[in-house]
């Protein structure tokens, strides 16, 4: 694939994000209630989950929780992730959690073994969407649940945006393309999955929102360590994606809009549930 | 399209039969449930731009014995509302025709007003915010939630259909409206004068078999009647031609085994000040 702004940061094969600290603060705001809502109800005590590209283990937390005592399972291919996961894990007292560094596309568990699969940011990065959902297929029941939810970038919005704003979500969905990712794969999913062989899909769409003076706080603090840091602004000019003029002017675009009491934005995703089919 | 579409002014979409399909799926429960666990028994609710009330009735009822009012500027649309409400026994609603800019209210009067998907369709926003809040009791609340067109989408494209959402924009645009509106309420209703904002978003989808079949009329209905083809032309948004091959990507859409169609809306609760 060639380059990566995944490998300028820190050495991990395709993801854009990078592993920085101020990225990881973001994924601790994810949980099971903000980024699994639509999954919860389905889940009941001695099911066996899987959590695909668990990252931290923020979300997988609360599926543990909703499973117990039934086994979770997180698996990532970042070590660091890994760690991080298995801490919070034993932190919080959960017994029932094993996390795995291995590829979501070679998953180490045998055929048919889980009840329900879950991944949340996950197939907007991988570039082979389908070769993920025959894996995680495979380890699934027959008749077993996988849900997943993926952002749709053009759907998301920080206003006012003062004529510039959108540029930033424009700049991160060039480095993410250049990355082989899929910005959009929220919009898509149901025809993926369609394609990858599941049945009873039911899809749906929601945004997370942005609005307290704590929130703005966040996507401000995000913005200048990730959008704006110089690793990502240096990449992105490197490769096209932005000019140095643009990054300045996103950079006091969100100066200001921090200051605005109006701020306000807004994250979209795509969410699916669907099952393996029982022949 | 003020003329051709619709003969009232502001209201893009008109009031064609497939339109009005769409809008009699809208209920409380679907198209307001960001405002349910704020009404209560015996509020005094206006429903400013009510169109044909299926929300309204939701409203009355959770607020049963108060009073329900709704407005709208189209006679058509209160006969219809009236007809929802009395066929729903709805005896605490009353609907009449009016102006969101000009309400037939006095001052202080109601305990919570809501619109829906109107404020992007009037030219002056803060004309009908600064309407509003006169005849909110102090204290009371506001509630707006309007489309994104911007944000909306249905998948696959096709490589064409954004265009549909595209046109749908440019001609509320023509007419002085407010296509993406929904992104800045909290803005909006912070210039008016409003406080305590409370800013949502999201989406209504269609995804089953009976929805896609019932979106893709309503979108075939609207896109091939002779108000919008004639609006298209008159304003210069798009070619019957390319009219016609978005309509026609539609059909595929509606046969598509992922079709998926998300519409998304901005919502803002908001306070009158007290004093």
């Amino acid at each position: 694939m060639g380059w990566s702004v995944a490998d300028e940061l820190s050495g991990t094969p395709d993801y854009t994000m990078g592993y920085s600290e101020e990225f990881l603060e973001a994924l601790l705001r994810y949980t099971a209630k903000t980024h699994a809502a639509y999954l919860l109800p389905h889940l009941k005590p001695d099911l066996r989950i899987l959590d695909f590209g668990c990252g931290p283990g923020t979300i997988s937390i609360g599926l543990a929780e909703a499973v117990a005592p039934g086994e979770f399972h997180g698996v990532d291919m970042e070590a660091s992730q890994i760690d991080l996961a298995k801490l919070f894990a034993a932190r919080d007292g959960r017994d029932n959690m094993t996390f795995h560094v291995a590829d979501v596309l070679d998953l180490p568990f045998e055929d048919d073994f889980f009840d329900v699969a879950h991944c949340c940011n996950v197939l907007t990065h991988v570039p082979d969407t389908q070769a993920v959902l025959r894996e995680v297929k495979r380890v699934l029941k027959p008749g077993g649940l996988v849900a997943g939810r993926e952002m749709i970038s053009e759907s998301c919005f920080t206003h006012p945006d003062f004529g510039v704003l959108r540029r930033a979500w424009d700049m991160f969905e060039d480095l993410l393309a250049a990355d082989e990712g899929h910005p959009q794969m929220g919009k898509d999913m149901k025809n993926h999955f369609v394609e990858a062989g599941f049945a009873n899909i039911r899809m749906g769409a929601s945004f997370d929102t942005y609005s307290t003076l704590e929130d703005v706080a966040f996507i401000y603090g995000f913005a200048q360590q990730w959008f704006l840091s110089p690793e990502i602004t240096e990449a992105a000019i490197k490769y096209g994606a932005a000019t140095p003029e643009t990054c300045e002017q996103i950079g006091i675009a969100y100066d200001k809009w921090k200051d605005h009491p109006g701020a306000f934005a807004a994250v979209a995703h795509g969410e699916v549930l669907a099952c393996k089919p029982v022949p | 399209m003020t003329e051709s579409a619709s003969a009232t002014p502001w209201y893009t979409c008109g009031f064609s039969e497939p339109m009005l399909r769409l809008l009699k799926g809208h209920t409380v429960h679907s198209h307001a449930a960001h405002l349910l666990p704020y009404l209560q028994p015996g509020q005094r609710v206006l429903d400013f731009g009510c169109g044909p009330g299926t929300i309204s009735v939701g409203l009355a009822k959770a607020i049963e014995p108060g009073e329900l009012h709704g407005i709208d500027i189209k006679h058509a649309q209160i006969d219809l509302a009236r007809s929802v409400a009395d066929a729903g026994g709805h005896t605490n609603a009353t609907f009449r025709v009016g102006d969101v800019t000009d309400l037939p209210f006095d001052d202080d009067y109601f305990d919570l007003a809501h619109g829906h998907s109107i404020l992007t369709y009037v030219p002056d926003t803060q004309a009908v915010l600064a309407e509003v809040k006169r005849v909110l009791k102090p204290g009371g609340l506001i509630s707006v939630r309007e489309g994104i067109i911007g944000s909306s989408f249905v998948a696959p494209d096709f490589e064409l259909l954004g265009d549909a959402w595209i046109t749908f924009a440019e001609l509320i645009t023509a007419d002085d409206g407010h296509p993406h509106i929904g992104r800045d309420l909290k803005r909006h209703l912070l210039e008016a004068g409003f406080t305590d904002l409370k800013p949502t978003a999201s989406f209504t989808s269609h995804t089953t078999a009976e929805e896609v079949a019932f979106f893709w009329a309503v979108i075939r209905d609207w896109f091939l009647s002779s108000a919008v083809r004639e609006a298209a032309t008159e304003y210069g948004v798009i070619s019957h031609r390319h009219l016609d091959n978005v309509v026609h990507a539609f059909d595929q859409w509606s046969r598509h085994p992922g079709a998926f169609s998300a519409f998304a809306y901005g919502e803002c609760l908001a306070y009158k000040p007290r004093s």
